[in-house]
């Protein structure tokens, strides 16, 4: 019974040990893997009987056909150890043709190894889990968390016994606690979630956080628990609302421009137009030598002028708060209003005026602009006084957050609820010209300059009992 | 009701323009035509609807047979004042002819969206402003049948 070369040089090198018995049960050939495996040669292997050496503890269920079957059992080696093996049996035929059984044998791991094999996989987890960038946790089925990967505890700065249970929860932003009793919830039909929060972080500064959970399945389909992973998106999140907000600010510049050229054409054409006629009118009555009227159309037609010119000076001076802005200094408020002061002099004195004012900020900002600002509010309340009442303005600050708050109260005639917003748009006017003058752009260059130093411009007013005019100025600046 | 030949009552005009210029021009508009016209001004939105309400001050004056609107007018704007007399009951059927410098799609449409019944821009030239006018006069007074009530 022997095999040929070209077999027994492809056996020989086989990894896997085998094992050759003829049909009369006895071992004629071992290969190499084998001898390394069990430790026995050939003519040692050959005073066992194979059978006596297989412990044969699975049934034979697993016959794959009458002749090749398979089966899982230990072997005694020659050092006396115990290996399991996975064995399969196929026939085989020699070169005579007579009948032999090949035994392929493969190690399976013992217990001892399945152990070790089961810590490298576990070890192989951790440094996985703690190198990736990507927070992780694990839950057990009862939703307590009993895992953190080292990312998490050095983001967080706790140790793992601080944050294992429900320890880690303290440090979700208050305001966003509630989203966790939602996907418990969820968590009832083992499904996957995302979901965002701001998690503290070590130096005490709360970040945003996406989170992905995902259940768990124990080796016979049970639930496990869920195992989560989080991701600091917070510059992702700073950059969105960047994003939003410069397009946000197109927009509205966009807007302004559009209803800059719709002014332009449409109020400054009005002004133009009564020159126009008037001046035919005019014309008209040299032509005929009539004088009725001459000097009232005159009246009109220089009016005209006057109002045009006034609105080319408005719309400049407007077009310039962001083109021509100084960049931003330290400006004393007191300083800003005791220039305000004097340049109404004039009208404050006109309307035996009182202006009040005490302990105002130093802040940054456009002093030019802080002038203009406070200028065009307080003229506001001297023009639209209550009729014989001594105008008394008082302007006040106070400090908001990241912002100082102006109030500039006024004891005038008070303004409709109604109007709040439409005055701060260019051209709108509240009054016909004839009861009070101007273009309606004082206020709106106003909210420009607020805007520009980034903040904002609202009014509060009881009709009859005057208004308040409020804005805020950003504390940390930069230009834009 | 036809107002050229000895009709009882004078045919009245409500102008609502805060422009005291076009409120004049306007008037020298009309003394140039052949019509004796009635012509009430209010100068601003809210007391446009006041004086059609015949609420405060105006709880006196006679109802117009048709209002000449501005759309740019101090308090409440023309397109709002519109709004409100399409959206009355008792004022809908008064005419209102938009008399306005805007030339903006947007405002066109808006103001035919909210039942105007003509939109007419205010000629630059003070005889094309008269031609309007007179315009006005005869297609609304002698050629239109208006309602009686």
């Amino acid at each position: 019974m022997t095999l040929n070369k070209l077999m027994r040089d492809f056996f020989e090198e086989y990894t896997e040990a085998i094992v050759i018995i003829d049909d009369k049960d006895e071992t004629t050939y071992v290969n190499k893997a084998f001898v390394q495996l069990t430790g026995y040669t050939l003519e040692e292997f050959k005073a066992f009987s194979l059978r006596t050496l297989l412990e044969v503890k699975v049934n034979y269920t697993n016959i794959l056909s009458d002749k090749n079957y398979r089966w899982e059992g230990g072997l005694k080696c020659k050092d006396g150890t115990d290996l399991w093996m996975r064995i399969s049996i196929s026939p085989f035929h020699f070169e005579d043709k007579s009948e032999g059984k090949i035994y392929h044998l493969s190690a399976n791991p013992t217990q001892e190894q399945l152990k070790s094999l089961l810590k490298e996989s576990e070890t192989r987890f951790t440094i996985l889990a703690d190198a990736t960038p990507v927070m992780i946790w694990m839950t057990d089925e009862s939703n307590l968390t009993y895992y953190f990967n080292q990312t998490w505890l050095e983001f967080t700065g706790s140790k793992l016994e601080d944050e294992i249970g429900t320890g880690w929860f303290k440090n979700v932003h208050p305001d966003d606690r509630s989203i966790f009793s939602e996907i418990k919830k969820l968590l009832t039909d083992n499904i996957n979630y995302s979901c965002e929060y701001r998690l503290k972080r070590h130096d005490d500064v709360y970040r945003h956080i996406l989170e992905i959970g995902t259940p768990r399945f124990l080796a016979d389909g049970s639930f496990g628990g869920y195992m989560g992973s989080c991701l600091d998106i917070t510059e992702m999140k700073t950059a969105q609302i960047e994003l939003a907000n410069q397009t946000k600010e197109l927009q509205r510049s966009n807007e302004e421009l559009e209803q800059f050229a719709y002014v332009a054409s449409h109020d400054l054409q009005e002004p133009l137009r009564t020159v126009n006629s008037y001046v035919q009118l005019v014309k008209k009555r040299i032509e005929t030598q009539r004088t009725d009227g001459l000097e009232e159309f005159m009246e009109y037609a220089v009016d005209g002028v006057n109002r045009m010119q006034g609105l080319i000076n408005d719309l400049l001076q407007y077009s310039r708060v962001n083109r021509k802005g100084s960049p931003f200094a330290t400006v004393d408020m007191n300083e800003v209003l005791k220039i305000v002061v004097a340049h109404l002099a004039n009208k404050i004195a006109e309307n035996k005026a009182q202006v009040e004012f005490s302990n105002l900020p130093i802040l940054q900002g456009d002093s030019f602009q802080l002038i203009r600002l406070c200028q065009n509010l307080i003229e506001n309340a001297l023009k639209f006084k209550a009729e014989e009442t001594i105008p008394i303005i008082k302007i006040a600050a106070e400090e908001k957050g990241e912002f100082w708050q102006f109030s500039i109260k006024d004891n005038g005639i008070g303004i409709d609820q109604k109007f709040y917003n439409r005055i701060f748009v260019i051209f709108q006017r509240l009054h016909a010209r004839t009861d009070y003058e101007g273009t309606g752009i004082g206020l709106a260059v106003c909210k420009k300059i607020v805007e520009r130093h980034g903040g904002e411009i609202w009014v509060e007013s009881e009709v009859g009992k005057g208004c308040t005019f409020y804005f805020t100025i950003k504390k940390q600046l930069k230009a834009l | 009701m036809n107002f050229t030949k000895n009709g009882r009552e004078k045919p009245r005009i409500l102008l609502v323009e805060d422009n005291p210029g076009d409120i004049r021009l306007t008037q020298e508009a009309l003394k140039e035509s052949k019509m004796d016209i009635n012509l009430d001004v209010v100068t601003d939105g809210e007391q446009a609807i006041d004086f059609l309400m015949k609420r405060n001050k105006f709880s006196e004056v006679a109802r117009p047979n048709i209002v000449l609107l501005d759309l740019n007018l101090p308090k409440k704007n023309g397109i709002e004042v519109l709004k409100e007399i399409k959206a009355d009951d008792s004022l809908k059927r008064i005419p209102v002819i938009v008399l306005t410098t805007s030339d903006a799609d947007h405002d066109i449409v808006k103001a035919y969206s909210l039942h105007a019944n003509c939109y007419i821009l205010k000629p630059v030239d003070f005889d094309d402003f008269t031609k309007v006018i007179q315009l006005i006069e005869l297609f609304w007074f002698n050629t239109a049948k208006l309602s009686n009530d």
